[in-house]
């Protein structure tokens, strides 16, 4: 799970890096709205999956 | 329950990348361009969020109905739990629906709220819904409690088709498909979706059922382990 959040990390520092990107949404600020709405909707989506696996070990361990 | 799990989250990303980033433009050349909606324009990507949100409200309080009669039938627990887990979820989604409404209407009729059917309409609806809430807590009998919910939630769900879906159609108002607009020819604006635009809603409203199924779920498993909690024999 770290490895793939420390890749992801990368990927993004390496983007910020590129000036041609920063140059883009600089440009076409709407994707950066989207990119705020996805980052949100990715974090609810993350506490959800954990809430719902939570429960199944509460579940699991009830039984 | 995977499958409805995964559906919502890829439904609701599409909708959110579409319903945000697809250009609104004069002349659309094809699915991956909106027309302008004049007295919309850019606000009307708002359909893609807040219709969803207030349509959820809608299924959650006839699915809190659905459970509360069920009780009335079987006397089961579960269906109770159930009940009021898809009412909370009801009242949330409509508390999001009225929020984002006022919020939109500030920018279309003027000011956050304005009295309109719908805005007065799904008011009541809250106080309805709160109403239920305050049953609940001031009932510390179980069965007693269950089965006077019940009563409430259905006759409340009774309620929401008028309230949702009659009454703004026969008063006049400022909300699309108010009485002597039923084209989408309001007041206000003319709203009529292009069949691009259409798809994006669609998918909209079963992604955000399928978040309230997902959220309904696990509201329902812990509402479980709760009442296993306070009653080890149950």
């Amino acid at each position: 799970m770290s490895g793939y959040v420390l890749r992801a990390w990368n990927i993004v520092v390496r983007l910020l890096r590129d000036n041609t990107m920063i140059e883009f949404f600089a440009q076409h600020q709407l994707y950066i709205v989207l990119g705020v709405v996805l980052l949100i909707w990715a974090g609810i989506v993350g506490y959800l999956m954990r809430l719902d696996g939570r429960v199944r070990k509460l579940e699991e361990s009830g039984k | 329950m995977n499958y409805i799990r995964m559906s919502a989250i890829v439904i609701i990303t599409y909708v959110l990348i579409s319903g945000i980033a697809i250009p609104i433009v004069p002349q659309p050349q094809g699915w991956f361009e909106f027309p302008v909606i004049p007295g919309l324009e850019e606000k009307a990507r708002n359909i893609f969020f807040h219709v969803p949100t207030a349509w959820t409200t809608v299924v959650a309080f006839l699915v809190s109905m659905w459970y509360g009669l069920r009780y009335l039938r079987t006397r089961n627990m579960d269906d109770d739990l159930k009940s009021e887990a898809s009412a909370g979820l009801g009242f949330m989604f409509c508390v999001l629906a009225t929020i984002t409404g006022a919020l939109w209407a500030k920018f279309n009729w003027g000011s956050f709220w304005n009295w309109d059917p719908r805005e007065t309409s799904i008011f009541i609806l809250l106080l309805i819904y709160g109403a239920y809430f305050a049953l609940r807590s001031a009932i510390e009998v179980e069965e007693t409690r269950a089965r006077l919910s019940a009563v409430y939630a259905t006759l409340a769900g009774l309620t929401v088709p008028f309230f949702i879906f009659v009454l703004p159609r026969i008063v006049s108002g400022l909300h699309p498909g108010a009485k002597g607009d039923p084209e989408g020819a309001g007041p206000v604006v003319e709203f009529k979706m292009s069949p691009s635009m259409l798809v994006v809603f669609i998918l909209g409203l079963i992604g955000f059922n399928l978040l309230y199924v997902w959220l309904l779920n696990v509201r329902v498993r812990t509402a479980r382990l709760e009442y296993r909690r306070s009653t080890p024999q149950g």
